[in-house]
C-alpha cells in the first residue's frame, strides 16, 4: 500500500482539478450567454441578475418557496440518480410525482377522517411513495422481462399518469376553480417547522432521505450491487448479482422518491393539486441529477440551485420585465455546458446483454 | 449505378484481375501479424486460406480489402503495382469483401441494402429500376430472391447472398469471404459451395478465409496454409490432402512438454456433464449432446474449432443459459438450471473468456472487482453495512498474494495492464477454492510472464482437488496445463485424449474432423 506511485495520487488529484476547471467554465459560459442574451432583450444583466436572487431569496416567504422547491427538487433528482446509478434511465419522474400526488390525494380525501395528525401524515406519505414506486416498478417489470426499452414506457407512462389526474382533478376532486382539487382537509397537512407557514416537515424528511440514500448507495451492499449492474451487468450476472432484482430495486428506489415528491407537494406545500404547478420539474429534477453527478448528496446543491433560478426568473418578469423563461434557458445552457466540458459523463447501456 | 451491372453483363464471363500480394509485412506495436506474406490469387480460382485464430489470415485480407495498409510490401493488379487507398479503391480493382459478421440494414429491402452508397451526384433515385436492376444480377448468378424483401425477414443464409450479390452489383470480381461457413448448417453449407463453384464458373475467384478442412478440400483450387504471420505452405488443387494440410496448420510450434511432477487425481468426479444441449442467441443448436466428467484434481482441456459450442457451454454452466437438455452434476448433486449465486455457492468458480465484457466491472476498484463474486451475506455486516475494513484486508492480502501491480486495492481496474486484470479475474475465482472450476482462454491478451503465474495458480488449485475445465482455441494451453484433452466438434464431445500421449496433429484432426476411425487407438 504504502508503496502507491505518488503519480497516482497526483492523477487522482489533477482529475478533481480537471472537473474543478471544467465546471467553472461551464458555469461561467452559462452565465455569459445569459448576460448575451439579457443584453439582447435590452435589460441590464446587474439588475437582471438582482431581481433573480431577490426573488428567490429576498424575503421570508421567497425563501421558503426556494426550500420547498429545492426539497420536492432533489427528490426528482434522487428519483433519477438512483436509476441512473444503474443504467436504468427513468426518465419518466414527473408521471411517478403525479401518481404519488393523486394516492396522497386519494387517502386524504377518501381515508378516514378521525386519525391523529401524525399518523394521517405518515400514511399519507407512504401512500404517495407506494404510488410512485408502482407506477415506475411498472416501466421495471416490463424492463426485466420483456427487455421493454425504459425511456420511451417511463416516458409514455408520464402522459398518462398526468392526464389520470387531470382527469380526477376535473371530475371526482373538483374545486370549480379550473385545473385545481379541492383543498386536503387539514388533519393532512404536514406540519409546519421554523415558524414559517409554507415550509413544512417535508424539507427535513427530504434533506434525511438524501443522506439516507447516500449510506445505502454507499455503504450497503445495494448500492454496491446497483453500481456493478450500471457498470456492467453482464460481468456482474457472472459474479452471481442478482441482476433483474437489482434493476427493479433502482426503479422502486427511484419511484418512491418521486411519489414522495407527489406526496410533499399535496399535503406539504400546495395542499391540493393544481394541474400545472410542477409540470417540468422531472426534466428539471434530471438536470440536478446529473449535475449532482448521480450522488445522493451532490444533487442536493444542484436541486438548491436550480430552485433559486427556477423561483428567481419569476420575479424578473415583475422587477426587469424580462420573461421568466430566461430561467430555463440558463439551467439549459449550464447542463448542456457541463455536458461539453464532460464533467457529466453518461454512457448508454450495453445492447449486447 | 446501374452502368456496372450493365457493363458486367456486357460479357458473359468477367475476368478477375491477377492479384499478386509480394512481401507483405504488417506489424501492430511488437506483433508482427504478416511477416513477409507472399500470395497470388489467380484469376477464376477459388483459393483458400488456411490457419488458426490468430496466424495473420484477417490482417491479410484487411490488406488486400484496402481497409489496412501494409508496413511494406506491394500489390499488384495484372502486373500493374498499386497502393490501395481504401475498400473503395479495392472495390474500383474488383476487390471485395463479406465478413463473417454481416453489413445488412435489417429494415431496408434487398434492392436498398445492395444500394447503399452506390448513388453518384445528381442521379435519381428510382426504386423500380433498382429492384429490376437488382433482381437481374441475383438471376444472372441463380440466387433466388426478392428484390423487394425485407432484410430482417430473411434466414442467414438468404443474408449472406444478400451481401455476395452486393459485391456483384458493384462489380466485385474477386470476393473475400470470411468465414463463410461459421453459421451456416451443413445443407447450408454444401449450397454454399455450389455457390462458390457457381461464381467461379462465371470467371470470378473466390477467396475463402476458414479453417475448416471440409471445405477447402471440396471447392478450393488452391490452398494457402498460414502459421504465426507467415505463409507455411500452399498446394495446388490435387496436390494436397487432408493429412498435408493438418500437419502445416499445426506444424509450427513444438509441444511444450509439461514438466508435470506426479499429479495425484482423485477418482471422485466432481463435474460431470451428461448429454447436454444449448442453443445460442441466435437459435441455433451448437451444443447437442455433450458429455465430459472432470475428477478432483485434474485439469481438462477442452479443444474445439471456435464456434463448436464452447461458449454455449461456458454459458450453461455459469448458470447464464439454460440447456435445452441434459444435466449438470457437481459433487453427486444435479445443479441444472441453477442460477449463477446458487452455483458459486455450491463450490463452482468462472473465469469467462472475455475479462471486459464478462469478467470485470472495469469503472469499479480492484477490491470491489475481487469481492463482487462473494455471497451478499459475506460481504455486510449484521447492520447491512458492507464490511468495508475487512473487504479492504482482504483484497490487499489478495493483491499480495496474486502479486497484482500496481498493488493498490483502491485502483480502478481499468487503469491495470491486461494481465492485471486478468490476475484479478484469477484471484477473485480461486479466492472462494472452488470445487469446480470453468476456465475460458484464461491467458488471451495476457503476456508471459503474467500468463505463467496464472497456469502455475490454476495448477495449485488442482493440486489441492479442484477439478478443472480449460477452454481455450490455444492448443499450446491445453498442452501446458491439461492432464486430459476432451475435443468438441460440433457441439459433441468428439474425443478424450491423454495429453502426455497424443500428438497436437491428432487433437488437431480431431478438431476439424470429429470421430473418425484413424485417431480411435488414441483414445484414453
Amino acid at each position: 500500500m504504502s508503496k502507491l506511485p505518488v503519480r497516482q495520487r497526483g492523477a487522482e488529484r489533477s482529475e478533481t482539478l480537471r472537473l474543478a476547471v471544467r465546471t467553472l467554465a461551464a458555469t461561467s459560459g452559462a452565465i455569459l450567454a445569459l448576460a448575451v442574451l439579457l443584453a439582447a432583450l435590452g435589460a441590464s444583466p446587474a439588475t437582471a441578475f438582482n431581481a433573480l436572487l431577490e426573488g428567490a431569496l429576498g424575503s421570508a416567504f421567497s425563501r421558503g418557496q426556494t426550500l420547498m422547491l429545492t426539497a420536492v427538487l432533489t427528490l426528482l433528482a434522487l428519483a433519477a440518480a438512483i436509476p441512473f446509478r444503474a443504467r436504468i434511465w427513468n426518465v419518466g419522474t414527473e408521471g411517478q410525482l403525479y401518481i404519488g400526488a393523486f394516492c396522497a390525494l386519494a387517502v386524504g380525501f377518501e381515508g378516514p377522517t378521525n386519525l391523529p395528525s401524525f399518523v394521517a401524515v405518515l400514511l399519507l406519505c407512504i401512500a404517495g411513495a407506494a404510488g410512485g414506486a408502482g407506477w415506475a416498478l411498472l416501466a421495471g417489470v416490463l424492463r426485466t422481462r420483456l427487455n421493454a426499452n425504459e425511456v420511451i414506457v417511463t416516458l409514455m407512462l408520464q402522459f398518462v399518469a398526468i392526464l389520470l389526474c387531470s382527469w380526477f382533478t376535473l371530475s371526482v376532486w373538483p374545486s370549480g376553480l379550473g385545473l385545481q382539487t379541492q383543498t386536503l382537509p387539514e388533519t393532512w397537512w404536514m406540519p409546519s417547522i421554523f415558524g414559517l407557514p409554507i415550509v413544512t416537515v417535508g424539507a427535513p424528511v427530504t434533506a434525511i432521505i438524501a443522506v439516507a440514500l447516500w449510506v445505502i448507495m454507499s455503504k450497503t451492499n445495494i448500492g454496491f450491487r446497483t453500481d456493478a449492474v450500471g457498470h456492467n451487468s453482464r460481468a456482474s450476472r457472472l459474479s452471481g448479482v442478482a441482476v433483474e432484482r437489482t434493476q427493479l430495486g433502482a426503479f422502486g428506489i427511484g419511484g418512491a422518491c418521486a411519489g414522495l415528491a407527489g406526496a410533499i407537494v399535496v399535503a406539504g406545500w400546495y395542499h391540493e393539486l393544481v394541474g400545472d404547478a410542477v409540470l417540468g420539474f422531472g426534466f428539471l429534477g434530471i438536470a440536478a441529477a446529473l449535475v449532482g453527478r448521480l450522488s445522493p448528496i451532490g444533487v442536493v446543491p444542484a436541486a438548491f440551485l436550480f430552485a433559486v433560478l427556477t423561483n428567481g426568473s419569476n420575479a424578473l418578469q415583475v422587477q426587469a420585465g424580462i420573461s421568466p423563461s430566461v430561467g430555463s434557458v440558463l439551467i439549459g445552457v449550464f447542463v448542456v455546458g457541463l455536458l461539453a466540458a464532460g464533467v457529466i459523463k453518461m454512457s448508454y447501456p450495453e445492447v449486447t446483454e | 449505378m446501374t452502368i456496372v451491372a450493365a457493363d458486367a453483363a456486357a460479357s458473359d464471363r468477367v475476368l478477375s484481375p491477377r492479384i499478386e500480394m509480394a512481401s507483405i509485412t504488417k506489424a501492430f506495436g511488437s506483433l508482427v501479424a504478416n511477416d513477409e506474406v507472399s500470395i497470388t490469387f489467380e484469376p477464376s480460382q477459388v483459393h483458400a486460406v488456411l490457419g488458426e485464430n490468430g496466424a495473420g489470415k484477417s490482417t491479410l485480407m484487411n490488406i488486400l480489402y484496402g481497409l489496412l495498409a501494409p508496413d511494406s510490401g506491394s500489390l499488384c493488379f495484372d502486373g500493374q503495382q498499386h497502393a490501395l487507398r481504401g475498400p473503395s479503391d479495392a472495390l474500383h480493382h474488383g476487390i471485395g469483401m463479406v465478413h463473417q459478421h454481416f453489413m445488412l440494414v435489417p429494415d431496408l429491402t434487398i434492392a436498398q441494402n445492395v444500394a447503399i452508397g452506390t448513388r453518384q451526384r445528381g442521379e435519381k433515385y428510382n426504386v423500380r429500376h433498382l429492384e429490376a436492376a437488382v433482381g437481374e444480377v441475383a438471376d444472372r448468378y441463380g440466387f433466388e430472391i426478392d428484390p423487394r424483401a425485407y432484410v430482417r425477414d430473411l434466414g442467414i443464409e438468404d443474408r449472406q447472398h444478400v451481401e455476395i450479390i452486393k459485391l456483384l452489383y458493384r462489380g466485385a470480381r474477386t470476393l473475400i469471404l470470411d468465414e463463410p461457413t461459421a453459421a451456416l448448417s451443413d445443407i447450408q453449407v454444401n449450397s454454399l459451395l455450389s455457390t462458390i463453384s457457381g461464381l467461379r464458373e462465371a470467371g470470378h475467384s473466390v477467396v475463402m478465409v476458414t479453417h475448416k478442412l471440409d471445405e477447402v478440400l471440396a471447392v478450393a483450387d488452391r490452398a494457402t496454409v498460414m502459421c504465426a504471420g507467415r505463409v507455411v505452405a500452399s498446394h495446388a488443387r490435387g496436390e494436397f490432402d487432408e493429412e498435408l494440410l493438418t500437419r502445416s496448420m499445426f506444424a509450427d510450434t513444438p509441444v511444450t512438454s509439461r514438466a508435470r511432477g506426479e499429479v495425484r487425481i482423485d477418482a471422485d468426479r466432481r463435474l460431470t456433464v451428461n448429454g447436454l444441449a444449448a442453443r445460442s442467441s441466435d437459435g441455433r443448436e451448437r451444443l447437442k449432446d455433450f458429455s465430459i466428467t472432470v475428477q478432483a484434481g485434474e485439469i481438462v482441456g477442452l479443444a474445439g474449432v471456435a464456434g463448436s459450442g464452447q461458449a454455449e457451454l461456458f454459458d450453461v454452466l455459469a448458470g447464464l443459459a439454460s440447456p435445452s437438455s441434459g444435466s449438470v452434476e457437481v459433487d453427486g448433486r444435479d445443479v441444472t438450471g441453477w442460477n449463477t449465486a446458487r452455483l458459486r455457492q455450491h463450490g463452482l468458480g468462472f473465469i469467462p473468456e472475455d475479462r471486459h465484457s464478462a469478467g470485470l466491472v472495469l469503472e469499479m476498484t480492484v477490491a470491489d472487482n475481487l469481492s463482487v463474486a462473494m455471497p451478499a451475506r459475506a460481504r455486510r455486516n449484521r447492520f447491512g453495512l458492507l464490511r468495508t475494513r475487512a473487504l479492504q484486508l482482504r483484497a490487499e492480502s489478495l493483491v499480495q498474494d496474486f502479486d497484482i501491480r500496481p498493488p493498490d486495492p483502491h485502483q480502478k481496474v481499468l487503469n491495470l495492464s491486461g494481465g492485471n486484470q486478468q490476475k484479478v479475474v484469477v484471484a477473485r475465482e480461486l479466492a472462494s477454492s472452488p470445487g469446480v472450476l470453468i476456465v475460458a482462454s484464461p491467458t488471451r491478451g495476457v503476456d508471459l510472464r503474467a500468463a505463467a503465474a496464472i497456469y502455475e495458480r490454476i495448477e495449485e488449485a488442482a493440486a489441492s482437488g479442484t477439478a478443472v475445465l480449460v477452454m481455450s482455441p490455444d492448443l499450446d494451453e491445453i498442452f501446458r496445463l491439461a492432464h486430459r484433452v476432451v475435443v468438441i466438434h460440433e457441439g459433441h464431445d468428439a474425443a478424450s485424449l491423454d495429453t502426455t500421449a497424443t500428438s497436437r496433429d491428432v487433437v488437431s484432426r480431431a478438431m476439424v474432423r470429429g470421430r473418425s476411425a484413424d485417431y480411435d487407438g488414441g483414445l484414453a
